[in-house]
């Protein structure tokens, strides 16, 4: 019994882990792209509904899930690339009430266009052959194993992307160009360039996102939307345009609503948005931010 | 020889207000000019013409003998003009290294050990982060960065403006050392002996249009001009 209870905290903790990592891959790119471009992208949350669609399109034709994950990568590349060329850089001078009207249509719009090229129903996808077993932790306790790659994943991407923003001189650029966009024009970058990747960059990582979850829920419509909410969340509550931020805050997130979900239901709606709330009050630029 | 960078006949404004009036200024390989004139007389804005930041009204600005309207700021920067703005324009969040490192443009003289070299201070800091350096040591980092691009042109807008006299003085010494390197430089500052000792020519701004051009000495020899647009007695 004892043993039981303890069983089941583990694997909410590291079903709470898991979903934070997955808030990360999503809330990473919303911050970057707030804080470099200064565009609210209501569409992110939409980015990883297309991800996990692709993911169940790609896994149907090809017979493997394997396939799935570059996919999502090269799709969001591609996909991050047009979308900020032909909408995004229009819109960064904008108010942010244009901006969120134009993304708004965009989460009207991909919706329809997956109910005109998928469907309106629930599909599940199954989880890769290879990672379909359980791996014993402690005791009498076993947890998937295909649950733990993802964690495994999205730690090995969110310790890339610290790396690349936090030592590179990429990261560096990127980072200018969130703080003062005209002097690193001055400086002979061009600051479109740094736009265009980071939002390639946002766009690939959500779908990304998207296609890793696939197994873990039902493929349907408006799947974004609950992580659309919670990445925002995760952004506000790491500090806009803080990678470092944003990835304690999903961790801290995304195990608070999972273990509200297990053990206090009746709050669980409402425990994420509160600690939010707090924050705002307490630190409103965010609980790690720096400085 | 053709100009680095040249404005012709050049006029520019903030929405309705006309802030310059057909200005003619230019500033050729190796040469030192000297911007002066009161404050809100109009440097800040002409340099911003100059870079792009600010489409002109009539006129036009000159890159390498070429009409640079279709250049964005980016692109005259990678032309070899490096700018230390007004202000500083130092990112706080980025250390000083990656201040220096990130916009760097390698196959000049100017490498990171001959900026440092320069600057001992910011050797000595390279780990901080530029909210974390004093006045006069962010200063030095908006000279290092922009000589880390190995421009032929610097610009630079009140670069001692606000440090303490001794700092001013390692910032001029530092000009006239970039200065020997062969770079040109276009100088706005408020010291007017140190700007006259250091230009070959000055143009000095009254109310957005220029009242002098020339050389110094000219500008020496008129006490009446040196009082009423640079509050100079003499
Ligand atoms: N962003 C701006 N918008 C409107 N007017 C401005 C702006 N910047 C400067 N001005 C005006 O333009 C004039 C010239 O300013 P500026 O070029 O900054 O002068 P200086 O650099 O010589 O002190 C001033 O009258 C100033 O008030
Ligand atoms: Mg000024």
């Amino acid at each position: 019994m004892q043993n039981a209870g303890v069983s089941t905290f583990l694997a909410q903790l590291l079903n709470g882990l898991q979903y934070g990592l997955l808030l990360f891959l999503i809330g990473s790119g919303l911050t970057l792209i707030f804080g470099v471009m200064r565009v609210i992208n209501l569409a992110h949350g939409s980015l990883f509904m297309i991800g996990a669609y692709l993911a169940y399109v790609v896994a149907g034709w090809t017979g493997s899930f394997w396939f799935a994950l570059p996919a999502a990568i090269s799709g969001g590349i591609l996909f991050g690339t047009f979308l900020e060329a032909a909408l995004f850089r229009r819109f960064r001078d904008r108010e942010h009430l244009d901006q969120v009207l134009l993304t708004f249509a965009l989460i009207l719009i991909f919706e329809e266009a997956r109910s005109i090229l998928v469907d309106n129903q629930f599909h599940s996808v199954a989880v890769p052959e290879l990672l379909d077993f359980s791996i014993p932790i402690v005791g009498g306790f076993a947890y998937s194993a295909y649950r733990l790659a993802v964690l495994a994943v999205c730690l090995a991407v969110a310790g890339l992307m610290v790396l690349v923003v936090e030592r590179t001189n990429i990261g560096a650029s990127i980072r200018a160009a969130a703080e003062n966009p005209e002097m690193v024009g001055l400086l002979g970058l061009d600051a479109r360039r740094i736009h265009m990747l980071v939002f390639a960059a946002g766009t690939a990582l959500a779908m990304l996102a998207g296609a890793l979850a696939a197994p873990l829920q039902s493929v349907y419509p408006n799947m974004g939307d609950g992580f659309l909410i919670l990445s925002f969340i995760v952004v506000v509550i790491g500090g806009l345009g803080s990678i470092g931020g944003a990835f304690w805050a999903a961790l801290l997130v995304g195990t608070i609503d999972t273990l509200g979900k297990a053990y206090v239901p009746q709050l669980a709606g409402i425990a994420v948005c509160g600690l939010m709330a707090l924050v705002l009050l307490v630190r409103p630029s965010g609980l790690f931010a720096r400085g | 020889m053709t100009a680095i960078l040249e404005a012709k006949g050049l006029s520019a404004s903030y929405g309705t207000n006309l802030v310059l009036h057909d200005i003619q200024i230019a500033i050729h390989p190796g040469e030192v000019v000297g911007l002066m004139g009161r404050n809100g007389m109009g440097k800040t804005t002409l340099i911003r013409s100059l870079l792009g930041l600010l489409p002109p009204r009539s006129g036009s600005v000159l890159l390498d003998g070429v009409d640079a309207a279709s250049l964005k700021p980016f692109q005259r920067a990678r032309a070899g003009i490096a700018t230390v703005p007004e202000g500083r324009g130092i990112f706080a969040s980025l250390s000083v290294r990656e201040n220096l490192r990130f916009a760097a443009r390698p196959g000049g003289a100017w490498t990171e050990e001959r900026v440092l070299s320069v600057f001992p201070r910011l050797a000595e800091r390279i780990l901080h982060r530029g909210n974390h350096l004093s006045g006069g040591e962010q200063q030095m980092l908006a000279i290092g960065r922009a000589l880390m691009t190995n421009p032929r042109l610097m610009i630079l807008d009140e670069a001692t403006e606000g440090l303490a006299p001794l700092i001013r003085d390692e910032i001029w010494h530092t000009i006239a050392l970039v200065r020997d390197a062969g770079v040109a430089i276009l100088v706005v500052d408020k010291t007017v002996s140190a700007v006259l000792s250091l230009a070959d020519r000055v143009v000095v701004l009254v109310k957005g249009a220029t009242v002098y051009s020339g050389a110094p000495d000219g500008l020496l020899r008129d006490p009446a001009t040196m009082h009423r647009h640079l509050g100079v007695d003499g």
